[in-house]
């Protein structure tokens, strides 16, 4: 029985942020009222010509740079010629000569836990289309989105699961959305769209067989759901002795399947040409630097560095990277407190996230500072497990800082040395046989007397302190 | 290059037009005449020349991202063929229950 | 400038319009206000496929029909803000294919000097209101010649820029790397006023460059050299013949050297315009497709009615073009045609960049003859062949203009002067000293029938 591999490619659209459009001034809003955001530009009116937004160039070779990809000085800008009622010039300004960035890569974790890199074809610049709503026999065109700046990025068909290709895909999204701050990232409004190109191959081919494409998977639950799906369904055909298909796929999320949408007839001839009205795009080495130094620490850098840094699980260290804002946080914090990083940690995705949003971190009103308090005083045991808890609360309540609430608060309040010591007293004349162990060598003891004094203190003695009269006392009482 | 009639007619659909069988033939015969004369294209030595699109003949002239109405809203609207509540209305495009396929992407 | 005065433009309309078919749409005399300003009084026709919002653009196809410009091109705006009125909207080739103005949808153009010949195209209808005096000076539009033919026919002075100096916005585009919108007039003076306020960059063009200067140097031939090219003696007819001749003569006697040239590539300029503009314009035109906002040829599905509006609607010259472009431009055919083309372009750049290392001005003829009988046009492919003269300013970007250089059978005969990229400056200049010193003014000012002198 052979055995079979995956092979998928993904492509991927990215709306970019700008103020106006990609090749005319048009607000970029496409939520105004239908047809209000048009020029004779992006609805193709005769005599219109299309001019390039400078906004779009520096994000798009921003993005170039933090996938590590090649930017080409000199990039095309070509036509994609091809009839659909929602293409206003029945062209579309692409960049397929020479796109701006070439051979980029992006690392993900494979099923065995190991780290590979998926190398990243071509990222271009193109144009959106206008939007079309079906109701009932006619089809409702608006031209607001028309025109709008995407890049597309295509990667090599490196990826072997719909898990990588979910991991493929969040990276991308957290690249563009989190960090360069350059996509809007809502998913229902097609802001990122995600095609996947999978075929199967036997174990240890190289070659690579007939491919169907899956379009429209716009959302990080179903993308891996239905990449798999569609492996199992070529498998299948191709075990019954069947021949996988040229064609173009969706997935139907209520029936948990893809579904063919068209067949391929052929490839098709877009003609492609230099686009006579623009010409070659031709930036310096200099523009591409200061665009470099612009990029803030990326995802796998910060990573490593966070590992490095303060020896986090990889729990924490995919919350910090997925969520820049927590990590920034965090972050601040640490500084307050470098040896504390991992009780900050989890003290941030413990108890702050269970009353804070990750999505809308940089609304918290709690100080970095007050975490790093908080834990200082768990990690020196000046506060119990149960009295952290109470503080934490009594620093949201109050908005002190708990290091202040802690020295006047009775809640909180230590006990005196001679309180202690009096209860040390107690402890160890009323436990004679455990002092008698302890003495003759059992020396782990120390925590039980420990213990008990702190428990009849209600947690109130500081027990570092504790510990050390135990052990003064129990010295003494060797006789 | 000779051109038979499948190319032809692969053109025409290419170009999103139609013809008859009639007009099919006469055009078959001006592009005979026509492509015959574009020969003389293959005269011209040109090893080592860059095709003209590439020249760096003019900078490419960036516009600065700000959003602008273009005044001419309502008069694009005007324009449009058939229209609903601002909407450019158009045949159903994709007429998925008869089996047809739309050609290209939404 | 010297104006018509807007009363007498109007009563020539009225007189002649009809029988030369110039006009397609004439702003009512009263609407047609002009505006204080350095072009105060200046009436202008504005070729039918430049866009002036709330008059007509119908590019002189059906498929425009009704279709009303919701913006004005800039070129336009400009004159208009300097004074200028636009008077009417003039008749075209379909989108601008033709060379006689025999391919309008919306009837034939005639010739004002012989109502039985053609104005020349795809500017006829430009031309033949200049020729007429039912404007002071027209925009035209000139891709392959279709601003100089036409003025080389109807004895006037037709201008197309370096490439870049006047802003495309607002033209239909037919092949974007060669179009440039023209001006036909009367006096090359005419023109310059024109240039000094429409010329120049503008941020809706990506392609328009610093406008060159206009500024009148004046033209002292004894310090030029103007270059013949060898290759196009043999291409000239006896109707055209003595006019270059006597041209020659004239500009050596008052000192000019003479230098000929050798282009090779001479006869190759049609294939490679045939190749590029119809592979542009066949993208271009892609965006007239029943859908929007041209006429609609209803059917059931979409794929159907585009195909069905676009076979309807546009005439037989467009669907030529357009499948010859969509066939150059196809996978198989795209490296042998469109990419080899672009490459011969640059080989014809190139030779023309060595001529203005050698010379200042080239002279040549702007058409092979003079004006045909609209009963004797040549068939589709030789009416291709009328460009071979005014196709390589095109194709290089360079600036040439049209000028008058007498009659032959009564016909105005014209020739070409070509200047280096952003000479256009000189060239007008030149084309003044010919208005002074060579041209048969008086000839050509009584020969034109529609005169009203």
């Amino acid at each position: 029985m052979t055995r079979y591999e995956a092979v998928i490619g993904l492509e991927i659209h990215i709306q970019i942020k700008t103020a106006g459009k990609a090749f005319c001034r048009c607000a970029s809003d496409y939520n105004a009222p239908p047809n209000s955001n048009i020029c004779p530009v992006c609805t193709g009116a005769p005599g219109a010509l299309p001019v390039l937004n400078d906004e779009f160039v520096t994000r798009a070779v921003s993005f170039c740079l933090a996938l590590g990809a090649q930017v080409n000085l000199t990039s095309s800008f070509d036509r994609k010629n091809y009839f659909y009622p929602d293409m206003p010039k029945n062209y579309q300004i692409t960049q397929f000569f020479t796109p701006i960035g070439a051979e980029g890569r992006l690392m993900v974790t494979g099923a065995d836990g190991t780290e590979r890199d998926i190398r990243i074809e071509r990222i271009h610049m193109e144009e959106d289309t206008a939007k079309s709503a079906h109701m009932g026999e006619r089809t409702l065109l608006n031209f607001n989105r028309a025109g709008l700046p995407l890049i597309e990025v295509v990667s090599h068909p490196d990826l072997k699961s719909g898990e990588e290709a979910a991991q493929y895909f969040k990276k991308i999204y957290d690249i563009a959305v989190k960090y360069l701050d350059i996509c809007h990232g809502n998913m229902e409004e097609g802001n990122l769209r995600c095609d996947a190109n999978v075929s199967i191959r036997p174990v240890g081919s190289t070659d690579l067989f007939t491919k169907a494409e899956v379009k429209n998977v716009n959302s990080f639950a179903f993308i891996a759901k239905a990449i798999d799906y569609e492996i199992e369904r070529q498998i299948a055909i191709v075990e019954a002795g069947g021949a996988v298909e040229s064609e173009t796929r969706l997935w139907n999320a209520k029936l948990k399947r893809t579904e063919t949408m068209r067949k391929k007839s052929g490839r098709n001839d877009y003609r492609y040409f230099n686009e006579p009205d623009l010409g070659p795009l031709r930036i310096t080495t200099e523009f591409v630097e200061k665009v470099r130094r612009t990029l803030p620490e990326l995802p796998d850098a910060k990573r490593r560095r966070l590992k490095d840094s303060y020896g986090l699980n990889s729990e924490l260290l995919d919350l910090f990277v997925g969520y820049p804002a927590v990590c920034a946080y965090f972050e601040r914090s640490a500084e307050c407190y470098p040896a504390g990083g991992r009780t900050i940690a989890s003290w941030i995705a413990g108890e702050l996230l269970r009353v804070e949003d990750k999505e809308h971190f940089e609304a918290v009103k709690t100080p970095p500072a007050h975490i790093a308090s908080i834990a200082r005083l768990v990690d020196e045991k000046r506060v119990t497990g149960p009295q952290a808890k109470e503080l934490f609360v009594v620093m949201r309540e109050t908005g002190n800082d708990p290091k202040e609430i802690v020295a006047v608060d009775p809640r909180f309040q230590q006990m005196a040395g001679n309180e202690s010591a009096a209860l040390v007293t107690e402890v160890l004349d009323a436990s004679p046989s455990e002092v008698e162990k302890y003495l003759g060598g059992k020396e782990n003891l120390l925590g039980f007397f420990v213990g008990q004094v702190m428990k009849r203190s209600k947690g109130k003695a500081d027990p570092a302190e504790v510990t050390e009269m135990i052990k003064k006392e129990l010295t003494k009482r060797k006789k | 290059m000779t051109q038979r009639s499948d190319d032809i007619r692969a053109v025409y659909e290419l170009a999103a037009l139609t013809a008859d069988a009639a007009e099919l033939t006469a055009m078959s015969g001006h592009f005979e005449k026509m492509f015959k004369h574009l020969e003389d294209l293959a005269r011209v030595p040109v090893d080592g020349v860059e095709p003209y699109f590439v020249l760096p003949l003019r900078d490419l002239p960036l516009m600065a991202d700000t959003a602008n109405a273009s005044g001419v809203e309502a008069g694009i609207r005007r324009t449009f063929v058939q229209s609903a509540e601002e909407f450019l209305v158009v045949q159903r495009v994709v007429n998925r229950g008869a089996g047809e396929c739309a050609e290209e992407e939404e | 400038m010297e104006l018509l005065g807007k009363k007498e433009i109007y009563a020539n309309i009225a007189a002649h319009n009809k029988a030369l078919n110039a006009y397609l749409q004439v702003v009512p005399e009263t609407a047609a206000q002009g505006s204080a300003g350095p072009l105060s009084g200046v009436c202008l026709g504005v070729k039918d496929n430049i866009a002036v919002a709330g008059l007509q653009l119908t590019c002189g196809s059906k498929f425009l029909e009704g279709y009303t410009a919701p913006y004005t091109a800039t070129v336009v705006d400009r004159l208009t803000v300097a004074g200028a009125t636009v008077v009417g909207k003039l008749n075209m080739d379909e989108f601008a294919m033709g060379s006689a103005n025999t391919y309008s949808a919306y009837g034939d153009v005639k010739n004002p000097w012989d109502e039985e010949r053609v104005p020349g195209g795809s500017s006829g209808g430009s031309a033949a209101a200049v020729a007429a005096k039912m404007c002071d000076a027209a925009l035209g539009s000139d891709t392959g010649g279709s601003v100089r033919q036409p003025a080389s026919y109807c004895g006037l002075f037709g201008y197309k820029p370096t490439y870049g100096v006047l802003s495309r916005y607002g033209l239909t585009a037919f092949a974007s790397s060669l179009d440039q919108i023209g001006i036909l007039a009367r006096h090359p003076g005419d023109i310059r006023e024109l240039m000094q306020v429409a010329a120049g960059r503008d941020h809706h063009d990506a392609t328009s460059i610093e406008a060159p200067s206009f500024a009148a140097q004046g033209f002292d031939p004894a310090k030029i050299r103007i270059g013949v090219i060898t290759e196009y003696e043999k291409s000239m007819s006896a109707a055209v013949r003595p006019a270059y001749d006597r041209c020659i003569k004239e500009l050596k006697a008052a000192g000019a050297t003479i230098v000929p040239l050798s282009f090779p590539e001479y006869d190759t300029v049609i294939s490679v315009y045939q190749v590029i503009a119809t592979a542009e314009a066949s993208s271009n035109l892609s965006r007239f497709d029943g859908i929007r906002y041209t006429k609609r040829a209803d059917t059931k599905g979409f794929r159907e009615t585009i195909a069905e509006s676009r076979g309807r609607f546009f005439g037989a010259e467009v669907k030529r073009r357009i499948l010859l472009g969509t066939w150059v431009l196809s996978r198989a055919y795209y490296d042998s045609y469109y990419l080899r083309a672009a490459k011969v372009r640059t080989v014809i750049l190139n030779r023309w960049r060595e001529f203005f290392g050698k010379v200042d001005i080239v002279l040549s003829p702007a058409t092979a003859g003079i004006a045909f009988k609209r009963a004797e046009q040549p068939d589709t492919f030789a009416l291709y062949l009328e460009d071979i003269f005014t196709i390589p300013a095109n194709l290089t970007g360079m600036p040439a203009i049209a000028v008058p250089a007498g009659t032959h059978d009564r016909m105005p005969v014209g020739l070409q002067l070509t200047a280096d990229l952003s000479r256009d400056g000189m060239l007008l200049d030149a084309a003044g000293w010919l208005e002074k010193h060579f041209m048969d003014f008086a000839t050509i000012e009584r020969g034109c029938r529609h005169d009203t002198i």
